[in-house]
């Protein structure tokens, strides 16, 4: 492994019969220091799921804004890579176990219809939405008290501006001092 | 409806995520990478490449070979490698408790 596996194992063979019991070799070519340590970030995907079945996630968050967006199933999965009859099977397996509709056609008009969320498909994306904010924000907080103090995470970058006003308030006899 | 998740470190790429971090606890318990990697029901080759990935992402060692001994010596997590699996442990359990609970904020008047 890193230093430990292929090239730190010919060092220990030395030792090989010593039964060295509690003298565990540590793979000693990889002193326990950081090693170009690389900044390490937290990052997670949440979905929504029914009877055991991921049914709801951030690709079918963007499928469905993009079929609104665009009035057009075949244009949305079109933009996304993505197989016609997929896309389909995503938003019906979405609505059947929702027991919601997400689109409604409309027809006719100046910009010539097309499919349209629903309120229900709307508040959907809307709550999924917040609460995958929310969950980013609680990730990142959490993330910070568990592993802020290692070697390997970027210190909370300093303030772009350093207060400068504020070095009057903290000296001592600074702002709360009344002039004489 | 309920709520699944996943939560990984990044580090130029997925670093550590639940698959490290199960096999990194198994080869504490089991005292080899075979062993952990059987128990999961992986090969040897891709436990091995699994960890091998993670350390080069990480920069640092999760693995220490142990050599020697009746059976011929095995695998053990470094301290490092236990730092971060203990840590990571830790900040999944809070993350399963505080998005249950945002979940339950978002949806659980749903529809």
């Amino acid at each position: 492994m890193a230093g430990s596996g292929d090239s730190a194992g010919s060092g220990h063979r030395a030792h090989g019969g010593s039964r060295s019991h509690n003298r565990a070799q540590p793979a000693a070519t990889t002193p326990d220091q950081p090693v170009a340590a690389r900044e390490v970030r937290p990052a997670q995907r949440v979905w929504l799921q029914e009877a055991g079945v991921r049914m709801f996630g951030p690709g079918t968050y963007e499928l469905l804004w993009r079929v609104d967006e665009t009035g057009s199933l075949n244009r949305a999965a079109k933009d996304m890579g993505m197989a016609y009859s997929k896309a389909w099977r995503i938003v019906h397996e979405v609505e059947q176990r929702l027991g919601v509709g997400l689109f409604e056609r409309r027809t006719g008009g100046p910009s010539g219809g097309g499919s349209r969320l629903t309120g229900d498909g709307r508040l959907l994306l809307l709550r999924f939405e917040a609460f995958t904010r929310d969950a980013d924000h609680v990730l990142e907080m959490l993330f910070e008290w568990h592993f802020g103090d290692q070697p390997y995470v970027a210190q909370e970058s300093a303030p772009a501006e350093e207060p400068q006003d504020c070095s009057a308030e903290l000296a001592p006899g600074g702002v709360g001092a009344t002039p004489r | 409806m309920r709520l699944a998740y996943r939560v990984w470190l990044d580090a130029g790429g997925r670093a550590f995520g639940e698959g490290p971090a199960a096999l990194l606890s198994l080869v504490q318990t089991e005292g080899s990478l075979s062993r952990a990697a059987a128990h999961m029901g992986m090969s040897y080759n891709k436990a091995w490449r699994t960890l091998r990935a993670a350390e080069e992402r990480l920069g640092f060692s999760l693995l220490e070979r142990r050599v020697g001994g009746l059976r011929g010596g095995g695998s053990q997590v470094s301290p490092r490698g236990e730092e971060l699996l203990r840590r990571y442990q830790a900040l999944l359990a809070d993350v399963d408790r505080d998005l249950e609970g945002l979940f339950r904020k978002h949806f659980s008047d749903w529809p």
